[in-house]
């Protein structure tokens, strides 16, 4: 089902800090998995999550560190203590309004 | 289109040329991976690269956006509060030291400013990684330019500042940098460079802006350990170099003691603890002092003649006594401004530090918020007679060109740094085609 971009635009950040909970991922690992977990729900552009990883790093949600696995060397992101604050704000802010989504909604369907 | 032509386009709408390689290499690597996994999935090669490409977005809308976040910072809160304290430092000079206020002093400070400003303003503009790749050729060229600017000052009656001995630090910090990942030996050459500085800073600089220069050292080897530069056990490492660094002056102390008695150092130290036991020696400063603060008001004046009055203090009526010259001129209240300004400089030297994600960053910055720390503390506490009474200098409230420029390359640096954060990342730092300036195109 196509997602207005508009809904998912906002919780992008939150998505992505919520995968690096997990564990440390490089960018491609991290669209892959999104769309993994969210039945391709959430199709994420590289040109999106680029600049999107690099302004949490400017803000010290993320941050960055160089590996080589399988002979390729990557760029993975890793979740700081700031960013773990941050998404824990992030999913009660989204909890909150979803559940008054959900109320208005059932009054206006029920 | 294809995938250098995308990487191209992207990266040339970044105007910072250091962001761009590290950019360009993370948006190719996932460029190759996509098309990899497409080929998986049974696409032909060419199909699958520039199905990879087309989906990457619009190359121009990543490459602003990208621009947006790497562009160079200004800190306009340390700018603001240099530019500020420097001119308030030298109104402050004039309206409460003893210095007159004739045509040639005025000239003589303004040389000062412009040269502490000029200094700061290419500080700030210059790659601050240029400390990292150059450090032993700075540390040669710093050694030689002191010893002979000590020569001539020799022959020209007058003494080299001593505050010069503190450039040694960020010197020190690129030498650290240099030894990274060489074990153990690098431990130990990093342990002699900090011996050879601290001997280098005694001749020039005497022995208390020694001893400072040498525990900031041990400080920042200490947390170069700790933070794995190394690449060595760091609890056995930390705990052997910092066991050593104390030892050695400890021992070197006590040998001094042994070989040649209670010296000036140490009959120092006792009048500074006990002066009512010297009061008629050494241990008068310090109970001048404190009588001093006993008579300050909160606000005004309390004993404006002193200064000139007293004979005996002639000899220290400089500008490190400058704390308790305004507060005898106007009082506690004003000392205490004074007191928060070197505060305030000193906690935003901290958040650089603290803020810094490169490690080169990070330390280079640590070491420039410490001498401006240790200054300050030094001179609070020098001020209120707490502290035997030797050569430090207040940061913006100088008179002497060397002091002024001492500061103004820790200040640059500080502001090079952040400038430089969201720029130099320790990938970008370790990559060899380092260049000396970070270029900023205008469009």
């Amino acid at each position: 089902m196509a997602i207005d971009k508009a809904l998912i635009s906002g919780s992008t950040s939150m998505l992505i800090l919520r995968l690096l909970e997990e564990k440390d991922m490089y960018g491609y690992e991290m669209i892959e998995t999104l769309q993994k977990k969210s039945e391709n729900v959430f199709v994420l552009k590289a040109g999106t999550l680029y600049p999107l990883l690099h302004s949490l790093e400017g803000k010290n949600y993320l941050t960055s560190y160089e590996d080589e696995v399988n002979g390729k060397q990557r760029k993975y992101y890793s979740i700081t203590k700031a960013g773990k604050k941050y998404l824990r704000s992030r999913t009660e802010e989204w909890q909150e309004y979803q559940t008054a989504v959900v109320r208005v909604l059932g009054v206006v369907t029920g | 289109m294809t995938k250098e032509a995308f990487i191209g386009s992207v990266t040339e709408q970044i105007r910072c040329v250091r962001a761009r390689d590290g950019i360009a290499r993370e948006l190719s690597d996932h460029i190759t991976d996509q098309a990899a996994a497409y080929e998986e999935a049974g696409e032909a090669h060419e199909d699958a690269v520039e199905r990879a490409v087309r989906e990457m977005g619009d190359p121009v809308e990543v490459g602003v956006e990208l621009d947006r976040i790497h562009r160079p910072q200004v800190d306009y809160k340390l700018i603001g509060m240099a530019f500020l304290f420097h001119i308030a430092g030298s109104f402050l000079l004039w309206k409460v030291s003893d210095v007159s206020l004739s045509p040639q002093n005025i000239a003589k400070q303004c040389v000062v400013l412009l040269l502490s400003f000029g200094v700061m303003t290419g500080m700030y503009f210059l790659d601050y990684s240029f400390i990292a790749r150059y450090a032993y050729g700075i540390f040669a060229f710093a050694t030689a330019a002191m010893l002979i600017g000590r020569i001539f000052t020799m022959m020209a009656g007058r003494t080299v500042s001593f505050m010069l001995g503190y450039l040694y630090l960020p010197v020190f910090v690129g030498i650290l940098y240099r030894l990274r990942k060489r074990g153990y030996f690098a431990v130990i050459w990093a342990m002699g460079m900090q011996v050879v500085i601290a001997y280098l800073t005694y001749s020039l600089s005497g022995l208390p802006t020694a001893a400072n220069i040498y525990m900031m050292c041990t400080i920042l080897l200490v947390i170069a350990i700790a933070k794995g530069w190394f690449l060595v056990r760091s609890r056995t490492a930390t705990a052997a170099a910092a066991g050593v660094l104390l030892l050695l002056p400890a021992a070197l102390v006590m040998g001094s003691v042994i070989l040649f008695g209670h010296g000036y150092q140490s009959q120092r130290l006792q009048a500074c603890l006990h002066p009512e036991h010297y009061a008629k020696e050494a241990g008068y400063i310090y109970l001048w002092l404190r009588q001093k603060w006993e008579t300050a008001r909160l606000i005004g004046t309390a004993d404006n003649s002193m200064f000139q009055s007293e004979n005996m203090i002639g000899y220290y009526v400089t500008e490190p006594f400058i704390l308790l010259q305004l507060v005898c001129h106007y009082g506690i209240l004003a000392g205490a401004a004074l007191v928060a300004a070197f505060a305030a400089v000193v906690v935003r030297a901290f958040e650089i530090a603290r803020r810094q994600k490169n490690q080169l960053g990070f330390m280079l910055s640590a070491a420039c918020f410490m001498v401006i720390l240790i200054n300050c503390l030094e001179g609070i506490l020098i001020n209120t007679g707490y502290y035997p009474v030797s050569s430090m200098q207040f940061p913006f409230v100088t008179y002497s060109a060397c002091t002024g420029m001492t500061y103004a390359v820790l200040i640059g640096l500080l502001l090079s740094i952040y400038r430089n954060e969201r720029i130099l990342t320790d990938e970008t730092l370790q990559r060899p085609t380092w260049r000396l300036t970070v270029k900023w195109e205008k469009r």
